[in-house]
Order: C-alpha cells, then structure tokens, then sequence
C-alpha cells in the first residue's frame, strides 16, 4: 500500500512558499542590514608569510625540540631564533612545533610531561612555574646558571626575585611584559577639551579627566576615560590597581595569600565606583575597531594599558585620525603609592622539562635565546620582546625607542611581582570570577577578595599537604 | 474439571526440557548456530573490532581510571597519587564555584532544551509543508548544524558584538538598545542560549522524520470531524511525535549537562563575565587542566554523570508513560 502524501494541502501553495522563502531571505536580509564593514579587518598580507613550526637542520649531532604556543608575528619569532641559533654553532638542530594555547592552556605539553615524553624546551609563565617544580616535572637550572656565572646584577630586581622565589632556578624569562604603562589618546583628549600632553599622575588625577572624557548615548556609554576592569582581564587589572594603591597580594614570607589586603579592598572599591560612574560595566559600548587591534584604537577611550605587542600594533596599523598615542607610567593612589608602583612583571619563562632527553642542548639554546646579545636582538627585531637580561643590547634599543622607551622607564622603576606561588592558576581564576562578580554589583568589593583569599589559602594548603 | 474419556488417554505433559527446546533463550536465538552462520559471527567481529578495540581502550579504560582517580589526590602531569577516599566528593559541596558552575549549568539547560524543541518543531513544521523548493529551504535552516560548533561560535561571537555585531544593529533599527551580550553577566547565559538555537538542525530533521510519519487520514478525519489547525495538532500531531519528543528531551537534558564547547569558545573559558558562563563542563576543564587536579575533576566529571543519570530516568519516566507508539506495544 502506497504511503500517503507527507502532508495534507490546506491552502494555496504560494502563501506557503513565500513564506518560508520569507523566512530565509528575511533572516539573510536581516542579517545582512546588521553587517557593518569593519576596515582593515583581514589578515594584512605579511602575515600570511609567518612560519610557526620548522623542521630541523639536517645533519647535526643533536636534535631539540621546542613547543611554540604563539601565532602571529610572536610565534613566528621563535621559527626565526631557532634558525639564527642553527646557523650560530653546528652541533644542535631545532625543532620547533606549533603547540598552540587553549583557552590559555597548553594541553599538549601538558599531555606530552603526563605520558614522559615532553619537548626538551617549552614556555611558561613566570608565576606557574612553582607548581610545576613542585609536581617535579622542571629540571632545576642551579647548576648550569652556576657555571655559567649567572647572578642577580644581570637581572631587574623583580625579574631576579620571581627567578628565584623557589630553592632552586627551574627557568629564565625569555620575555618580559611590563605590566603596564598607560598610554592616552592625545586625540581624545584634545576632543574633550583636555591639554593632550598631560596624562594624569595619580589616581584622582585620572577620575578628574576621565569625567571629562566621558560621553554618553542613552545608557550607554560611548566614550570613556579608561575601562580599570579590562586591563587584559579581571586579574590582570586587579593587580594593577591593586599595586597601585599600594597593596600586596602575598605575605611577606611568599606563605599567605592576601588578597584581602585593605589596600586591594580599596583599589577594588574604586574600580567598582568607577563603573558606576559610567553607567554601570554592562553599558560600557566601545569595542575594538578590528580583530587585533586594541579597543584603544577605537578613539573612544582616553586611557588603557597595553603590552609592547599591541602599543606597537596601534603605531603600526591604527587611523591616525583617531589615535595618536602618548606614554607614562600608570597612575599611583596619592598617599598609597608612589611613580610606577603600580607596575608587575608577567610575560613568559623558557624550562627545561624534567623527563626531556638532552638538558645540555636545551640550556644552550635556552642560554643563547635569553641571554646571549644575539639571541635576545633577534627575538627583539622580530617580535618586539623585551627580554630579562640587563646587558642585552635589547634593552638599549628599547630604552631609545621613540614610542616604546616608557616600558624601559616600568621594567627598571618596577617592584612587583605576580604572586609566585604553587597555586597561581587558582588565584588567578579566582579573581577573574570574584572581581568580575564585584564589578557587576554582585559582591562588595571586600566579600569578593577575602572569598579569592579563601579559595587560595585552601589550594596552597591543599598543595602543601598532597607534596610535603 | 477435566474428565478422561475411556481408552482415549490425555497426552503427557511436555517436560520441561521440552519447553526448553522448543523456546530457546534470547541469548541461545541470538547465538550463530550454522557453520556459516558462526563464520559470518567471526568475520562481524573481526570488522568491529577497531571500534571494539577503541571502545574498550580508549572510552571503558578512562572511566574506569577516572573513577579510580575521584578518590585520589592525582595531579595531571603525573607523580605519585594518594588515595583520599571521599575527599574530592566531600570538598565539592563546600565549593562555592562549583556550586555556581551547577547553577549556570541549570539553567541553561531548563531554558534551552524546552526552547530548542519548540524552535526546532517550530522550524520542522514549516518544512512539512509542500511547496517547490521545499528540498532547498530544508538544506538552508539545515545547514547552520553541519557547520563546526567552534568555528560557529566564532562568527557568533561578532554576531554578538555590542558595538559591531548584527544582533544589536537589528534591534537598533527598531529603537532597542542591545545589551552586552557576553560582557554582561544578565544576558550572557541568554546569549549561549540563543546561540544554541543556531545549531538546531539535526533536532529539526528528526521531527520533520516525525511529523511525515503522522497518518494523514487521521488528520483528515478530524479534519471532517470539525477539528481545527490547533486541535488537530494537539490531538493528532503532537501523540503521533510523542517518541520523537521524548528522544529530543533526554538527548538534550544529556546534552545540556554537558555543555562545554559553546561557553568556553566564547569566553576563553573562563566563565567571564563573572563567573556567568562558568557552566560545570567548563569547570571541570579548569580544574583539570589550570590547576592539574585530576582527582578533583574525575570527581566532578562523576557527579555530573550521576546527575545526569539520575535526571534522565526521572524525565524518562515522568514523560515516557505519556508517549504513545501508534499502538505498539
């Protein structure tokens, strides 16, 4: 017996029709009437050049291998490096592997240390590494820095102190990222009727511009002075401000964590008020004009802090129309702080993986790409990265960089350092929720701290119990 | 009462070997009984066995590690692990993230599963109908599904853009001020809520499947009968899908506690803004792998699994008594 139709007709054929063809070509149209074309919003053509893995050089006595996490100019620096250090000496090849982040993880490094066959060189950042040495998976470095005469004078102070927070060195900052400097549009500022030369020193001086700066459409609001929640984060930006009112986020035996600290109460409860001033976070409507460039090169904020990647990237690739850059050292609470004490240190470690197979080889280009002139130049010509070595002619060119020389000014005044400590990732995602939480007025600023001081002090003393 | 009749003696009962042999067991019927029967038993498995191989190795042996794991204080990167008994399980309680986790992980899932089903027969109806071209508009609302989830979410992200992005320049061409869709803890679960929506294709086919195996001269009886359009499909339509709805309710409760992919592409996963989007799929994924407690996530991971257990047999039950099987048993 013949199936029956699938339907029964109930009327004329052509409603039907158009109106599913209405429904597809009206979403389509609508969707379309909400396009906007972003200019320069494509990969620009020299990007598409950039190499993020390379096989080693044929015929060499060893063979190393270094897992690359970065895209863009960044991880095409490391393909470059490892090919200027092949052409330095003959006896080592260089592997370098795309091994790209998720959602900041390094999932396959971390699967690589898990089942014993890590790369022999690999990133990490410079707050991370105490777990990782803790969970033993870091060859400890004392020995080769040893020899080879490495000591605290060839170092900034905090790089030195995060270097050497544990017993032992387990890794050398390969880049350092000065975290932050502000940078103001001086073509925002002279729109709101600001002098653009004079970016403000202290925090008041901050709140008095920015309430000028400020413009509104609605709720919304469309041209702020800064945004002190998204400096790369809710952590990110808790630390800056933070330090900048002169709190502490350890103790001072590197024991506790103090989060908690009525300085970070503080600064959190000016951040809070500040969003309120604008409306309220969730009414905060810039965005970046274009998938890399930062939101500062909107022209619709006054002040944010960048890293030297993307201050540069603004330089290069930004509407001089709309932003022309000025540089200082992030504002200090009068009374609290002091000219750059808000400024800490992140960026990346190079380590040698404890279960990896050639240490000697590993060092030598974890050496040369940290610390030799040659190395750092070339991580500096290719990538802009500042590196951690005092004598490196890096550091000289940063200093006489016309647009840059303000990250030299913060890595020499800088005093702080991201807390050191086996349970960063903890402390971490904790001020990322419980900030963000405090931001959006579902926490006081003082319940959202001590809940992050909690959840730390737990996990360190979880840490502690489970590797004593 | 049985009577024998004289000289007609009453046939002995079967024995119960007998029974035994006249009604094998399932397993016995299931069983290859042939030569060539036993033969194309052996060569079936020699062809299923990579996934078998696969099954066993690579999906039985990790929940078993796993669940070894819950109730160890195992790090990712290796070393020694320490049994701990239900420590993992007793810290969970006290967890406030966690707890926010299971929150965000509610109520998207008592939000989208009812509304996805409603979207997704919503959308099957409308290609139920004949009209030309009716294979091309099935393709068009199909398509969105068949497109990878991260590379969707990507797009959706501009789609999402408060300043740029599509959603919020419709609705500003008709007066309304579109929200920070994922910068505000208020509308970023709505957000991953509409954006689920995008990927309802697969539900929409297995309803419209549905909706073409609805008797059509039922509908038209009560059609003569006086019926009208809603009648007829609460009546006569709706009884009919019933299994398909039933399907699509416990896949999508299943699929709800496991959400993960759209959140963390969307957020980083990070849960941001404030913890909104920090579902318990993503949460387990930090544990795991920003703080390497593995024994602290196998936990996790085993008491979502419990949940979801749990909750699908109660909505089994509560809605499977209601599903009607065109009289089958």
């Amino acid at each position: 017996m013949p199936l029956p139709p699938p339907t029964r007709p109930t009327g004329p054929n052509i409603a039907r029709r158009t109106l599913l063809a209405a429904l597809a070509m009206g979403g389509t149209a609508l969707g379309a009437s909400g396009c906007e074309v972003i200019a320069d919003g494509a990969v620009a053509p020299e990007q598409a050049e950039l190499r993020l893995h390379k096989e080693p050089a044929p015929g060499r006595e060893n063979t190393i291998e270094l897992f690359n996490i970065w895209g863009g100019r960044t991880g095409n620096a490391w393909v470059r490096l490892a090919e200027v250090y092949e052409e330095s000496q003959d006896h080592t090849a260089v592997r370098v592997t795309y091994a790209p982040l998720s959602g900041g993880v390094q999932i396959r490094l971390q699967t690589s240390i898990a089942a014993g066959t890590p790369p022999d060189l690999a990133f990490c950042t410079p707050d991370e590494y105490p777990q990782l040495a803790g969970y033993g998976v870091i060859h400890a470095l004392d020995d080769y820095t040893t020899a080879a005469g490495i000591s605290a004078e060839q170092f900034p102070e905090p790089v030195w102190e995060q270097m050497t927070v544990t017993d032992s060195i387990y890794s050398i900052p390969v880049l350092v990222d000065v975290n932050f400097p502000m940078f103001w549009n001086k073509k925002v500022f002279a729109e709101a009727g600001l002098d653009p030369e004079v970016p403000p020193a202290t925090i008041d001086e901050l709140d008095r511009l920015s309430d000028q700066i400020l413009v509104k459409d609605g709720a919304s609001a469309t041209r702020v002075g800064t945004v002190p929640w998204d400096y790369y984060g809710y952590s990110n930006s808790m630390y800056t401000c933070g330090f900048a009112f002169g709190g502490s986020f350890m103790s001072d035996d590197n024991e506790v964590a103090t989060p908690d600290d009525p300085h970070n109460i503080e600064a959190l409860t000016w951040m809070c008020d500040y969003a309120q001033r604008i409306g309220g976070a969730s009414h905060l409507a810039i965005s970046s004009p274009t998938q890399t460039l930062p939101s500062i090169a909107s022209g619709n904020i006054g002040m944010a802090v960048m890293t030297t990647a993307a201050a540069q990237d603004v330089s290069l690739n930004g509407d001089p129309e709309l932003v022309e850059l000025g540089s200082a050292l992030f504002p200090y609470a009068e009374g609290l702080g002091q000219p750059g004490s808000a400024t800490w240190l992140g960026g990346y470690n190079l380590f040698i993986p404890e279960d990896s197979e050639n240490h000697d080889m590993a060092w030598d280009f974890l050496q040369f790409a940290t610390m030799s002139d040659e190395g750092t130049m070339t991580n500096w010509e290719t990538s802009t990265l500042v590196p951690g070595y005092t004598p490196s002619p890096a550091l000289t060119e940063l200093e006489q960089d016309p647009e840059l020389a303000i990250y030299h000014e913060a890595l020499f005044t800088c005093r702080n350092i991201r807390p050191t400590i086996p349970a960063s990732g903890v402390y971490t995602t904790s001020l990322d929720v419980n900030v963000g939480a405090a931001i959006y007025g579902q926490l006081s600023p003082a319940d959202a701290l001590k809940k992050v001081a909690d959840q730390v002090n737990t996990a360190m003393d979880d840490f502690r119990k489970e590797n004593s | 009462m049985s009577t024998t009749i004289p000289g007609r003696e009453a046939p002995a009962p079967p024995s119960v070997a007998t029974t035994a042999r006249a009604r094998p067991s399932r397993l016995a019927r299931a069983l290859p009984r042939t030569r060539r029967q036993r033969q194309m038993f052996w060569w079936g498995l020699f062809f299923t066995s990579p996934a078998i191989i696969g099954l066993v190795f690579f999906t039985g042996g990790p929940v078993i590690v796993s669940a070894v794991n819950s109730f160890t204080d195992a790090n990712l990167l290796g070393g020694s692990r320490n049994w701990v008994g239900l420590e993992n399980y007793s810290r969970l309680l006290q967890d406030d993230q966690w707890w926010l986790s299971l929150f965000n992980t509610f109520f998207l899932t008592v939000i989208s599963v009812p509304l996805g089903i409603a979207v997704a027969l919503g959308l099957a109806l409308l290609l139920n109908w004949r009209v030309r071209g009716i294979g091309v508009y099935r393709v068009i609302f199909y398509l969105p599904s068949i497109v990878p989830i991260v590379a969707s979410a990507v797009v959706w992200a501009y789609v999402l853009n408060p300043q740029y992005g599509v959603l919020n320049n419709v609705l500003g061409l008709v007066g309304i001020e579109g929200p920070g869709w994922l910068s505000d803890p208020a509308w970023s679960k709505p957000a991953l809520i509409l954006f689920g929506l995008w990927g309802m294709g697969n539900l929409m086919v297995i309803l419209l499947a549905g909706l073409q195996g609805v008797p059509q001269d039922l509908l038209e009886q009560a059609s003569l009968d006086g019926a009208g359009v809603w009648q007829r499909f609460r009546n006569v339509t709706v009884p009919f899908i019933s299994p398909h709805l039933l399907f699509a309710l416990i896949t999508g409760l299943i699929a709800g506690f496991q959400y993960f992919t759209p959140a963390f592409v969307l957020t980083g996963g990070s849960g941001d803004p404030a913890g909104s989007t920090l579902v318990s799929g993503v949460y387990l994924y930090q544990s795991a792998f920003y703080n390497y407690e593995l024994g602290y996530s196998s936990a996790i991971g085993w008491v979502l699994f419990v949940l979801i257990a749990i909750i699908s047999i109660v909505a089994y039950r509560l809605v499977g008594r209601r599903v009607y099987y065109g009289g089958a048993s």
